[in-house]
């Protein structure tokens, strides 16, 4: 299938007779994207295909107003990390969850994953990173995983580029003491 | 998207970080990926073949909103009942006994003049009204010519 440049699409979205499809189309570029950036804040599976479908409704809705000051994927990316953080803050009220416990119910939920592969080393990597401050995780996970330059991270969440490089140096010497401590 | 792994550089106080794995450890169900712009596809189409008012319903009666208004509910409707069966006090019940005019702290407030006025109008607009027959009736039964009254006054 030919992949299509973002312009291209946002082209075809606009006309009336293929915006479905060049909706199916945005859909298939980013989906795989967006869901790994969703399921690394909220883990367990379900949430991060629900977390997904939000996202991909919500940016149907606001696309016709989309305007292309900015690249899609990093407007993407933002719905997909508002709509991961607001279904965490959902969680933490339906269930009563005192807020430091979500992480360690995502932990606990990460050791009984079935869609998991990682080593051993890899899962204590992950809870290590699920002990971060929740803004602090989504840094770490963008630039340890997805390698997503500090000025698009600055973009997709709206934070400076020295906060982003101060904040991914704390979590990584967080993660460091906590995988060598036992 | 940048992906040149320029990471490196921020991992070299880290050796542990910058040598282990960083191969995605999630993995998803087989053919989700194929499945799922489908998903999209249904969800957006239901969406759009909702009349308007539906969505606006379903957004309003939110499970979140429920509590919020059953309480706001269950107050308007006491609020009702309690003013059906307490009405108001209309200006006409408003009865004051001696003692609560004594008791009552607005009572300082009166300028004493005032009542005093007001007294004195009260009670003897019906003396006046009496004294003044008296007068006449004693005028004409003594045929007082009133060019004598009007002299003296």
């Amino acid at each position: 299938m030919t992949e299509y440049s973002d312009s291209e699409l946002l082209r075809q979205f606009r006309n009336e007779n293929t915006r479905n499809y060049a909706f199916n189309l945005i859909v298939r570029k980013y989906q795989q994207k967006l869901y790994y950036h969703i399921r690394k804040i909220v883990i367990d599976h379900d949430d991060a295909h629900d977390v997904s479908q939000n996202t991909f409704v919500k940016a149907w809705k606001g696309l016709d107003n989309f305007r292309e000051d900015s690249q899609l994927y990093t407007w993407l990316y933002r719905i997909a990390t508002n709509e991961s953080l607001t279904f965490l803050k959902q969680k933490k009220t339906k269930f009563l969850i005192p807020l430091g416990d979500v992480e360690y119910e995502l932990a606990a939920n990460l050791s009984s994953d079935t869609n998991f592969s990682g080593d051993k080393m890899m899962m204590k990597l992950q809870k290590a990173i699920l002990t971060l401050p929740e803004k602090q995780r989504i840094v770490f996970n963008m630039k340890y995983f997805d390698n997503i330059k500090y000025e698009e991270m600055s973009k997709i969440l709206d934070t400076s580029v020295g906060a982003l490089k101060a904040s991914f140096h704390h979590a990584v010497k967080k993660i460091e003491k906590y995988l060598t401590e036992d | 998207m940048d992906t040149n792994d320029y990471t490196d550089d921020e991992l070299k106080d880290s050796p542990l970080l910058k040598n282990m794995s960083r191969e995605n450890p999630f993995k998803v169900p087989d053919g989700y990926f194929e499945s799922f712009p489908t998903i999209i596809t249904e969800r957006i189409t239901s969406q759009r073949s909702k009349p308007a008012w539906i969505i606006f319903l379903k957004n309003v009666f939110q499970p979140k909103y429920v509590v919020a208004m059953l309480v706001f509910a269950a107050a308007l409707t006491s609020g009702v009942v309690y003013f059906n069966q307490h009405p108001a006090a209309t200006d006409r019940e408003i009865i004051l006994s001696y003692d609560d005019l004594n008791n009552s702290n607005y009572i300082a407030q009166f300028d004493e003049s005032d009542l005093i006025d007001a007294y004195l109008s009260g009670a003897n607009a019906d003396k006046s009204n009496e004294s003044n027959t008296e007068i006449e009736n004693y005028l004409l039964d003594n045929q007082t010519d009133i060019s004598i009254i009007e002299n003296e006054l």
